[in-house]
C-alpha cells in the first residue's frame, strides 16, 4: 500500500515532477504510484495516457470518465553550440520567459535562459519571438536536439492556504482527482468509473481524445485549471473579476472550442449551490479545456469541466488555494454521488 | 578556500542597497580571520584593515567591492497586491513569475512578482514587456493580512539560489558585485601566504547601485594611496555589444580617464609577471563604478578597476566563472604583496613629477 499523502503533499510531489507535452513520463509514474493500489486495468496507451478502471465499479451502472491532464508547457532543444537553441511546446507567455530557469532532459541538466543586461537593452520593451529564445548550461554542445525543457518553479507555501508552484493548471487536477480517487476507493458509489490521466492537454489535447476513444464513457468530467483575473487593473478598466482564487471551482459556460453541455453544466451547479460549495462561472473563451476532444469523440459525449482557479497560470511560480481544490474534490464527489442515466434523458 | 560556497552564501542573502546588514555580517564572518581589525562605517560599509609589515606610517591600499544588491520597495497597496518602486536598476522585464522575500517588521513573506492575465491586457499590450509601475507583488494573503503584515517602504529582493552550470560556471542574483566581494576574500585569503609591507583596506560598500554614495565616504574618510574598485562587465551574448569578456578568460582590468595611466600599468606588469591573461577594457568616460567616486575624492585617490565578466547582468541569473574569481584574487595578492616604499614615485604622469608627499 503505498504511503496515502495529504493533499498539499500530492500537490506538491506532481507540481515539481517533470512533464512536458510529449513526455509525461515522470508524472505519469509519480501518478501510477500514488494511486495504483485503487486501479484496475490500467494502461499507458500509444499517447502515454495514463488509464485505469476504479476497483469495485459496477459493471452495468453508468460508465463515467474522470479526466485530469499531466502535461505542462515547456521547449524543445532545436541546436546546441555555445547556446541552446530552443522551439516552443505549447502557449508560452513570453513575459515569464527571459531570465528563467531550466532542466534539460532526462538528465536534468542545470540551464538559464539568456536576457541581455538592462544597461545595453533598455527601452527595448517587446516582446522577443521565441524562437530567440537562446539557452546557456555553462558547457558547449551540453545537450541533443530533441531534448525537452522544463520551467524551473519554486514550490512554496505562502499561507495555510495558498500555495505557489509550476504546471498547477495540469498537476492541481491531477492532485484533486488523485484524493478523488482515494475518496470513491474507501466508499464506492454505484458507477463504472473509469480515470485518464491524460498526455498532450496544451498541445490541442489530442491526449484525450484517444483516452475517450478507448474508455467510451457515457459521461465525462474533466478537471483542469482556470486563469484568475482578480488582479489589479489600470485605471479605466472597469471590468470586474470572473475568475477569483478562493473563489471555488470553475464553471465553463463556453470555451474556445465549444460549449459544454448544457444539461451537465445546470447539474453540476444546482448541486453545488444545494451543498453550499463556492463555485465561479467563466465565459472568457481565451483558452480552453479538454472538454472539445472528449465531447466530440465516439457519437458525442456529454461532457462538463471543472476547472482549479490559478494566478499566473503559465508562469512556473503560479498560485492555488488548496481551499478551491478541496471544494472542487467535493464538488465532483457529490456531483457522482447524486449522479443517475436520468441526466442524459432529456 | 571553497570559493564557491563562499559565493553561494553571498549570493543568497538579502541585502539591497541602503538595507545591506545580511551582507555585512556574511562578510565579516568570512574576513574577520583574515584581517587584523574591523568596522563598519558611519555609512555602513565594512572595512577590514590587513595591516602591513612595514614601518609606520604606512601606506594604504584600498579594495572595493560593493556589498549591495538591486531590490524593490513597497510604494503602496491596492488591495492584496504590492506595488513597488526602484532600489537600483531592476529590469522588470526579468522578474516576472519569479520568485520574492518582502521583508516586514515581523519578518520576510515569500511572494512572486505578479502581472495581469493575458485575458486582461490589450492587443498592444500582449506584445510588450510590462513596467515596473504595471507589475505587482502577490504573497497569496488576503487584502486585511496585507495590510496589517506590511508597510509602504518595506524592502523586496528576488529569492533564487546559487545554480550549478557547466564547467566551473554558477548562476544566481546578486554576482554584481557579490562575485567582487569573493574576490576581495580570495585576495585577503592568498595574502595569508604572502608577505606584504602596505595596510590594505578591504572595503565591503554600500549603496553603489543606487549612486556609489558608500565607497564615495570611505574612499574620503580611508584616505588610501592607490585604490582598486572591483565589479562585474559584460560576457558575450546576444545583444550586448563588444567589448565583451568570456567568461572563465581573465579579469579585464580598465583603461580610461576614470583610472590612473600608472596604476594600470603596474596591474598589467603583475599580470605579466604572473604569465596570467590579463583582457583589456576600454571605458572611455564614466565607469559607473565605485571606481567613479574613489578616483575624484579629496586630492584625487588613483584608481583602477578590474571586472568579473557576467552574463545576464541585473538579471536572478547573472553568471559568472568560479575561475575569474579566484585568478582576480591572486592578482591582487601578488600585484599588493609586491608594493614597495617607492612604489608611489611610479605612479606619475610626466614631469615635472609630483614631488608633494600626501598625508597619511
Amino acid at each position: 500500500m503505498a504511503e496515502l499523502l495529504s493533499l498539499r503533499e500530492t500537490l506538491k510531489k506532481l507540481s515539481e515532477a517533470i512533464g512536458v507535452s510529449g513526455e509525461e513520463r515522470q508524472v505519469r509514474q509519480a501518478l501510477l504510484e500514488l494511486t495504483k493500489d485503487r486501479l484496475e486495468d490500467v494502461v499507458i496507451d500509444t499517447m502515454g495516457n495514463l488509464t485505469a478502471r476504479l476497483k469495485g465499479g459496477q459493471a452495468n451502472a453508468l460508465r463515467v470518465m474522470l479526466s485530469a491532464p499531466m502535461d505542462e508547457i515547456g521547449l524543445m532543444v532545436s541546436g546546441s553550440e555555445n547556446f541552446l537553441s530552443v522551439l516552443p511546446v505549447g502557449r508560452l507567455d513570453m513575459r515569464y520567459v527571459a531570465a528563467a530557469r531550466v532542466l534539460i532532459g532526462a538528465q536534468k541538466l542545470n540551464g538559464v535562459v539568456l536576457f541581455a543586461p538592462i544597461h545595453k537593452t533598455y527601452g527595448q520593451d517587446e516582446l522577443p519571438e521565441p524562437k530567440s529564445i537562446l539557452i546557456d548550461t555553462g558547457g558547449k554542445n551540453s545537450a541533443k536536439v530533441g531534448e525537452r525543457v522544463a520551467f524551473v518553479g519554486n514550490y512554496a507555501e505562502l499561507s495555510a492556504d495558498v500555495v505557489r508552484g509550476k504546471a498547477f493548471q495540469s498537476r492541481a487536477a491531477c492532485a484533486v482527482l488523485v484524493r478523488l480517487i482515494e475518496m470513491l476507493a474507501q466508499a464506492p458509489l454505484p458507477l463504472d468509473v473509469y480515470v485518464a490521466f491524460t498526455a498532450q492537454a496544451r498541445i490541442y489535447g489530442r491526449g484525450a481524445t484517444v483516452a475517450a476513444n478507448r474508455l467510451k464513457p457515457q459521461i465525462a468530467f474533466l478537471l483542469d485549471g482556470a486563469e484568475c483575473d482578480d488582479l489589479p487593473r489600470p485605471e479605466g478598466d472597469t471590468q470586474l473579476p470572473t475568475v477569483r482564487l478562493g473563489g471555488g471551482t470553475v464553471l465553463r459556460a463556453a470555451e474556445e472550442m465549444g460549449i459544454p453541455d448544457q444539461r451537465l453544466l445546470t447539474y453540476v451547479r444546482n448541486i453545488a449551490e444545494s451543498q453550499g460549495l463556492p463555485y465561479q462561472i467563466d465565459i472568457s473563451e481565451a483558452y480552453g479545456t479538454e472538454n472539445a476532444n472528449i465531447s466530440q469523440t465516439q457519437t458525442g459525449v456529454p461532457s462538463v469541466s471543472l476547472s482549479v482557479p490559478v494566478r499566473y497560470m503559465s508562469s512556473p511560480n503560479g498560485l492555488v488555494s488548496l481551499a478551491d481544490l478541496e471544494h472542487t474534490q467535493r464538488l465532483l464527489h457529490a456531483a457522482l454521488t447524486a449522479l443517475t442515466p436520468k441526466l442524459l434523458e432529456n | 578556500m571553497d570559493i564557491k560556497a563562499h559565493l553561494k552564501t553571498l549570493s543568497e542573502l538579502h541585502a539591497p542597497s541602503g538595507y545591506e546588514t545580511a551582507a555585512r555580517e556574511a562578510i565579516l564572518a568570512a574576513w574577520q580571520p583574515l584581517t587584523d581589525a574591523q568596522e563598519t562605517s558611519r555609512m555602513g560599509s565594512l572595512i577590514a584593515y590587513k595591516y602591513g609589515s612595514g614601518a609606520q606610517p604606512r601606506r594604504k591600499i584600498m579594495l572595493c567591492a560593493h556589498m549591495d544588491e538591486i531590490g524593490m520597495i513597497v510604494s503602496h497597496m491596492e488591495g492584496a497586491f504590492l506595488r513597488v518602486g526602484e532600489l537600483g536598476g531592476i529590469d522588470s522585464r526579468a522578474i516576472v513569475g519569479k520568485p520574492v522575500l518582502v521583508h516586514t517588521r515581523d519578518g520576510a513573506l515569500q511572494g512572486v512578482v505578479g502581472v495581469r492575465a493575458p485575458s486582461m491586457l490589450s492587443s498592444s499590450e500582449r506584445r510588450r514587456y510590462p513596467s515596473l509601475e504595471e507589475i505587482h507583488i502577490d504573497l497569496g494573503l488576503s487584502a486585511e493580512e496585507v495590510a496589517r503584515r506590511v508597510r509602504v517602504g518595506d524592502i523586496i529582493t528576488m529569492d533564487l539560489p546559487l545554480l550549478d552550470l557547466q564547467d566551473r560556471r554558477v548562476a544566481g542574483k546578486a554576482m554584481d558585485d557579490r562575485a567582487c566581494v569573493a574576490v576581495v576574500t580570495a585576495c585577503l585569503d592568498a595574502l595569508q601566504r604572502l608577505k606584504h609591507t602596505w595596510d590594505v583596506l578591504a572595503v565591503a560598500s554600500v549603496q553603489e547601485e543606487v549612486g556609489l554614495h558608500g565607497a564615495r565616504a570611505e574612499a574620503y574618510r580611508l584616505n588610501p594611496d592607490i585604490a582598486i574598485a572591483l565589479d562585474v562587465t559584460f560576457a558575450p551574448q546576444p545583444n550586448v555589444p563588444s567589448p565583451t569578456f568570456e567568461l572563465g578568460s581573465g579579469v579585464p582590468l580598465a583603461l580610461g580617464a576614470n583610472f590612473h595611466p600608472a596604476l594600470f600599468e603596474a596591474i598589467k606588469k603583475t599580470a605579466e609577471r604572473l604569465e596570467m591573461t590579463l583582457p583589456i577594457e576600454p571605458v572611455p568616460m564614466a565607469s559607473g563604478t565605485d571606481a567613479w567616486a574613489i578616483q575624484i575624492s579629496r586630492d584625487g585617490i588613483p584608481t583602477a578597476l578590474l571586472g568579473i565578466p557576467t552574463r545576464n547582468m541585473h538579471t536572478t541569473v547573472e553568471t559568472v566563472d568560479l575561475r575569474d574569481i579566484e585568478r582576480g584574487g591572486r592578482l591582487l595578492a601578488e600585484f599588493i604583496a609586491a608594493l614597495d616604499d617607492q612604489f608611489l614615485t611610479e605612479i606619475v604622469w610626466d614631469a615635472p613629477e609630483r614631488t608633494e608627499k600626501k598625508d597619511g
